[in-house]
């Protein structure tokens, strides 16, 4: 047995015992170690296991305090500072809550973080070969594998690979491939440094200007208004002008007989051809086209007298009863004489009520308008 | 029978084939069956003749 105690007075065999030996004996003796090492070993410390403890902020005549292991490492962990803590096994015991600065300068060379959530922590170099989950902010790492959900950088250089989350960089340059079948690209503003192309599938290149759809027809013609970037914004058609109405008519059979001095109407009772049936060869003789626009009208008159002489012809076009164009001659023809005379001009046309007719006047005796005469028109242009 | 121009002149004998021309005088037939008629009337002296004088000038 290892002696535990050292004691400070020595006691001689049949010798004297004093008081102030016995006071000696006890008050200056030291503990050894073997007090403590020869006693039965505990194998398992449980928290609440109890310790003597020398209590700092007493005095050293006081006597020691009781403690459990629990207090001992609760206390001392928190309160304390410890430079050189390895631990070699997993912190598992108890549930870690707040911060835990573990270290500013540490080198994790091997393992797994499997969440890393400070919002300040900084990867300032290396390579994270797999990043499989979380976020990180760093700008200057390298990411060899695995996928980014999302890339917030604004100044991130992605150079090659698959990206499938959403890239928003106002700044950054992408030298890869966008290969999404279900991306949306809310706002794509670049200056391309080659060609842009769509080698397959249709592109939109804005979301205003013109409608779709099918502008123009055989009879119609399309214009485009196409802005300072190329895009087509408006779109607005005009109608070809052969696609108005048309006609011709002569006098047919036999000549018309007028009076003399009186502008009369001349019954152009036969049509060439009257494309948009505007033109009355039976009762009114006139013209009234169904379509709005500006009109070349013509007019000639084969001026004949039975008898007599002629001394004076006219031929006017009359829109809506007024004069819209004339010719006149003076020739002068006697007995199987006459005179022809060409009128022609433009007018403007309602589409609805407008109408020309054609009358011829003469100073003569029997005058009449002969059936080689004619009235014709066409639609130049809405 | 008298037409429409030979009544006015014989009411008025000092009208001209001219004034019924490009004058103040002009007389149309639509040449729908109802003959000639006054279509405007805009001389600066001579009435228009009334029907009743048109009826009676032969």
């Amino acid at each position: 047995m290892a002696i535990k105690f050292n004691r400070s007075q020595t006691f001689a065999t049949n010798g004297t015992v004093t008081a102030a030996g016995l006071h000696n004996l006890i008050d200056g003796t030291d503990i050894y170690q073997a007090l403590i090492t020869d006693q039965p070993s505990l194998t398992a410390v449980a928290p609440e296991d109890s310790i003597l403890i020398a209590d700092a902020s007493l005095t050293a005549g006081d006597a020691p305090r009781q403690t459990t292991v629990s207090n001992l490492f609760d206390d001392a962990l928190t309160g304390g500072t410890y430079t050189n803590l390895n631990l070699t096994g997993a912190l598992t015991f108890g549930t870690a809550t707040g911060n835990r600065t573990v270290s500013t300068s540490a080198t994790i060379t091997t393992g797994t973080i499997p969440s890393l959530t400070s919002s300040t922590a900084s990867i300032t170099i290396g390579t994270i070969p797999t990043l499989t989950a979380g976020t990180t902010t760093s700008t200057a790492a390298n990411i060899t594998n695995g996928t980014i959900q999302t890339l917030t950088s604004s100044t991130a250089t992605i150079t090659g690979g698959t990206f499938g989350g959403l890239l928003n960089s106002s700044t950054g340059t992408f030298s890869g491939a966008i290969n999404s079948t279900s991306g949306t690209i809310s706002n794509f503003s670049t200056t391309l440094a080659g060609d842009f192309s769509i080698s397959q599938g249709t592109g939109t290149l804005g979301t205003t200007g013109v409608t779709s759809g099918t502008y123009g027809t055989s009879s119609v013609a399309v214009t485009l208004g196409v802005d300072s970037k190329g895009r087509i914004t408006t779109v607005s058609t005009s109608e070809i002008s052969s696609s108005g109405p048309a006609f011709l008519a002569t006098r047919s059979t036999s000549d018309q007989s007028i009076n003399s001095s009186v502008y009369t109407k001349i019954q152009f009772n036969n049509e060439v051809f009257d494309t948009n049936s505007c033109f009355d060869n039976s009762t009114n003789y006139r013209f009234t086209p169904n379509k709005s626009g500006y009109y070349y009208f013509f007019a000639t008159s084969v001026n004949n007298i039975g008898s007599g002489s002629q001394t004076y012809t006219i031929l006017k076009i009359y829109k809506n009863g007024n004069d819209l164009s004339g010719a006149e001659s003076s020739f002068t023809a006697t007995s199987g004489g006459g005179s022809t005379l060409h009128c022609f001009t433009i007018g403007s046309m309602n589409g609805t009520t407008d109408y020309v007719e054609a009358f011829a006047y003469n100073i003569g005796t029997n005058p009449s308008v002969q059936q080689r005469s004619s009235f014709g028109g066409y639609f130049i242009r809405p | 029978m008298n037409n429409l121009f030979e009544k006015i002149i014989l009411i008025y004998p000092e009208l001209k084939n001219f004034d019924f021309a490009f004058g103040p005088i002009e007389l149309r037939d639509n040449s729908d069956g109802n003959g000639p008629y006054i279509h405007k009337w805009e001389h600066p002296s001579l009435e228009m003749p009334t029907k009743s004088q048109l009826e009676n000038a032969k």
